[in-house]
């Protein structure tokens, strides 16, 4: 399993590397949305499953459901987590970004295109960028950018913030 | 001999229709090294990151100094990461036989990761216009 899911993961590194120069034009404005967006993504789900009376295991599961398969099932592990709640929670995740994701995002004002694409691969990885492509093509890069730099941050984050969490909400 | 023969053709191959999905043995080599490699970093160091993202990382590294360049793992890269979700599907498959761990938790999951996902997009497109905004501002 993990051999077949080491290769996939490796390969992000290419995205990444193809939209370099977009990415040192944009870089504050890349770097601030990603580390706001991967630390709400941790914060919001272990506090909203503690509101809607998820159990421990189910907090340590889906720290990285905003992040793509083969990083968000790797954070999960190291975690101790349960494999299925990670796997429904990154489709869901996935489902919600590409489904309603631009249509949220129009209904909240926001304009600019490269904060469209950045929010919809920061939450929804690859599910939501396959919408993010479709709206055009800054949009879809920016996307695609957000999803190896979430998936990277929050594996980081992740490891230490979720017991720190656990510990704070007494859990 | 014949895998060098094979390599060989299949770089050809790549480089003159770099958009073609093919999958050749330079590149998953490439990209199979670096995943060892980056596994091996991983416990040898002791680092927090497992080893498949010190691989990304790697990967991203040797691109940048030109010690690999991009034709050599663009199409094995490119057709991995289109085909993402084959490689989940047996775990996809255990989600159906594994309903009773979801029994009394599956409202608590649903709803966490919707409200969350909507949250995660609101906070990053709003940070993220800000600081445009600000740039925008001073220059």
């Amino acid at each position: 399993m993990k051999f077949l899911v080491g290769p996939a993961t490796v390969a992000l590194a290419i995205p990444l590397y193809k939209q370099l120069p977009m990415i040192r034009t944009n870089l504050s404005a890349i770097g601030a949305g990603i580390v706001c967006g991967a630390v709400t993504g941790i914060v919001s789900t272990i506090g909203l499953l503690k509101v809607f009376g998820g159990t421990r295991i189910t907090m340590l599961s889906l720290a990285g459901k905003s992040v793509t398969m083969p990083i968000a099932l790797g954070i999960t592990e190291k975690l101790g987590g349960n494999i299925h709640f990670i796997v429904f929670g990154v489709m869901v995740a996935g489902t919600i970004g590409g489904l309603v994701g631009p249509e949220w995002l129009k209904l909240l004002g926001v304009r600019s295109q490269e904060a469209m694409g950045l929010a919809i691969g920061t939450a929804a990885h690859a599910g939501g960028t396959a919408r993010a492509v479709q709206l055009g093509e800054v949009e879809g890069s920016f996307s695609g950018v957000a999803i190896g730099f979430c998936g990277l941050l929050t594996a980081i984050l992740a490891p230490w913030l979720v017991p720190w969490l656990l510990r704070l909400g007494g859990i | 001999m014949d895998t060098d023969t094979d390599t060989e053709i299949n770089a050809n191959a790549n480089r003159s229709t770099s958009q073609v999905k093919r999958l050749s043995l330079e590149g998953l080599g490439i990209i199979l090294l670096v995943m060892i490699l980056g596994e091996i970093l991983s416990t040898g160091l002791k680092l927090p990151l497992p080893g498949n993202l010190v691989g990304l990382i790697l990967l991203f590294l040797v691109l940048i100094t030109g010690v690999v360049r991009l034709e050599q793992v663009e199409a094995t890269a490119n057709l991995l990461l289109d085909n993402l979700m084959l490689f989940f599907i047996p775990i996809n498959l255990g989600l159906f036989y594994s309903w009773r761990d979801f029994a009394d938790v599956w409202v608590a999951l649903l709803a966490s990761v919707v409200l969350s996902t909507l949250l995660v997009m609101a906070v990053t497109a709003k940070v993220v216009e800000w600081v445009e905004g600000r740039r925008q501002h001073v220059e």
